[in-house]
């Protein structure tokens, strides 16, 4: 559905992009993060034909990015990140009206403004909405003419919790319908809860490209055991790593599954036995500081 | 194009409406030229003179004013590149901006007039006006050729704003004066082949009904063939 190939991007001496390739299929939900001035912007602006690659090539359904004709925009939704694109003078409803009129088959108004939480607010003019029920108007004109394919630029940036859920439902509930989205975010939270597949991009690279649990175990952090011990000596291959606090010691290891098993076998009387492991953030921070290409990242699909 | 062209209609439309619900546009394209229409007429100009010019900046402020800013300030809050992200052509929607310039300045032109006829004593039979719609139409391709040109260059609204009074205030003063014959013989030489002047001579005559003079009719086709060629290569490109 989607496929770049060796994108690159130069602004006279900034290379934003280098060499980025992925595919995405039908279904699914890919998130781009990355750290400002990473290159997620740009590279959902060449697939999204508004951006013109230096140097490697893009295909939106089959058809190269810079080509996309009316016929294969009527499958597309974007939300931009930086200008919202809505005309100020008019309503919340008209908008949707005037954008729907585009599509062969818009989504009724009432039923988006309901789902997003706009519809107490469908007469008001685009001029007099809060920066949050802008972004949500934003979506909304994203979501009217029933899109497979949905770009979305950090959609909830701004947002209140409240809404940030609403629009994660709502998003959750498209992807169950066979909706395909690319969406870039600096929330790890949102990262976690829309995607399947991360895109981690830093100064124009692809670092990774995998399912976020693979990319926490890439990251080469260890998972803590924690537990409290009466009596006994730990096991040697543990006490060179475990660190003591009164009763209670902590474990980093690299093979919970190993460490949990010697611990089961070596007959101590634990207690409080917890497991903490890696979150996403941490292997984003990991990735991001240590700059490692993971080379054997398994994309999905 | 079966498909496009009620799109076009529908996108005409909305642009119209959207037009009217911006403050300033409605009062520089329907309020100020009927307060220009009475200065004038306060200071003794001849009211068929101040109502054929008058009418000719009424159609200036929709068609070249209007547009050149419209598409500036689209451009500046992310519309056009929502409109190319949608699946109506770029070219229909920059049409139906036009269209909707063209028909609101034909009726700030209709309204100037009416005033003229009702407020000042404007003598104006109805042949008489169905007689101007062909020089409207010649002013109105050069003002919205160079209305596109204008807004094609222009990077925020407030450029455009700039550049649409840097060029529309100089035409405007010569050919105010050009009116009242109060121009040195240099300026005298180069207003006829202008297009704001060109557009309320052709008025002027129209309304007089002395029947069209070739020049200022060629004139405005000239402009307008600029205008448009130009237009058509800057918007050829993504905006």
């Amino acid at each position: 559905m989607v496929e770049a190939a060796s994108l690159e991007k130069r602004y006279g001496s900034v290379h934003a992009l280098r060499g980025v390739s992925f595919r995405l299929e039908p279904g699914e939900r890919a998130v781009v993060l990355g750290p400002n001035g990473s290159g997620k912007t740009t590279t959902l602006e060449i697939l999204g034909g508004f951006l013109q690659p230096s140097s490697g090539r893009a295909w939106v359904f089959g058809v190269e990015s810079t080509r996309l004709s009316p016929r294969e925009r009527r499958y597309m939704g974007f939300v931009f990140q930086d200008k919202p694109g809505l005309y100020p003078e008019l309503s919340v409803r008209e908008t949707l009206e005037l954008f729907g009129g585009y599509y062969p088959s818009p989504i009724p108004p009432v039923q988006l403004l309901e789902g997003l939480g706009l519809a107490e607010r469908q007469n008001r003019r685009v001029r007099h909405l809060s920066g949050g029920e802008r972004r949500r108007l934003e979506l909304a004109v994203a979501l009217v003419g029933r899109p497979r394919l949905v770009f979305l630029d950090e959609p909830t940036t701004g947002l209140d919790p409240e809404a940030r859920q609403r629009i994660w439902g709502l998003l959750a509930g498209l992807a169950q319908n066979g909706m395909t989205f690319i969406l870039t975010t600096h929330s790890l939270e949102e990262a976690e809860r829309l995607g399947q597949r991360v895109l981690l991009l830093k100064d124009g690279e692809l670092l990774f490209d995998g399912p976020p649990q693979t990319m926490i175990a890439r990251s080469g952090l260890p998972h803590r055991i924690s537990f409290r011990k009466f009596g006994e000596h730990l096991p040697p291959s543990l006490a060179s790593r475990a660190v003591a606090d009164g009763e209670r010691f902590t474990l980093n290891s690299l093979r919970p599954e190993e460490d949990l098993l010697a611990l089961r076998e070596s007959g101590l009387d634990l207690a409080d036995l917890q497991v903490r492991s890696p979150t996403l953030e941490e292997a984003y921070l990991a990735l991001v500081r240590g700059g490692v290409r993971v080379q054997d990242a398994t994309p999905a699909g | 194009m079966f498909r496009t062209l009620p799109l076009l209609a529908r996108e005409t439309l909305w642009q119209a409406r959207i037009y009217l619900r911006d403050r300033a546009a409605v009062f520089f394209t329907f309020a100020f030229p009927i307060l220009v229409l009475f200065f004038w007429s306060w200071q003794g100009t001849n009211v068929l003179t101040a109502a054929a010019f008058v009418a000719a900046l009424a159609l200036a402020m929709a068609g070249y004013a209007g547009l050149a800013m419209g598409i500036a300030a689209a451009r500046e809050e992310g519309l056009l590149k929502r409109i190319r992200s949608t699946p109506l052509p770029m070219f229909a929607h920059i049409t139906a901006r036009a269209l909707a310039a063209g028909v609101l300045g034909a009726l700030a032109v209709g309204l100037t007039l009416g005033v003229g006829v009702t407020a000042l004593g404007l003598p104006l039979a109805v042949g008489k006006a169905m007689g101007l719609l062909p020089g409207l139409l010649a002013g109105f391709i050069a003002l919205g050729g160079w209305g596109l040109v204008v807004g094609s260059l222009a990077k925020t609204a407030a450029a455009a704003s700039y550049l649409a009074n840097l060029t529309l205030f100089p035409l405007f003063l010569l050919s105010a004066a050009a009116q009242r014959g109060m121009l040195p013989d240099w300026a005298a030489a180069i207003t006829p082949w202008l297009p704001l002047q060109s557009l309320s001579i052709l008025i002027q005559q129209t309304l007089a009904g002395e029947g069209w003079s070739l020049l200022p009719l060629l004139t405005l086709l000239v402009w307008g063939g600029l205008g448009l060629v130009l237009a058509a290569w800057r918007l050829s490109r993504p905006l």
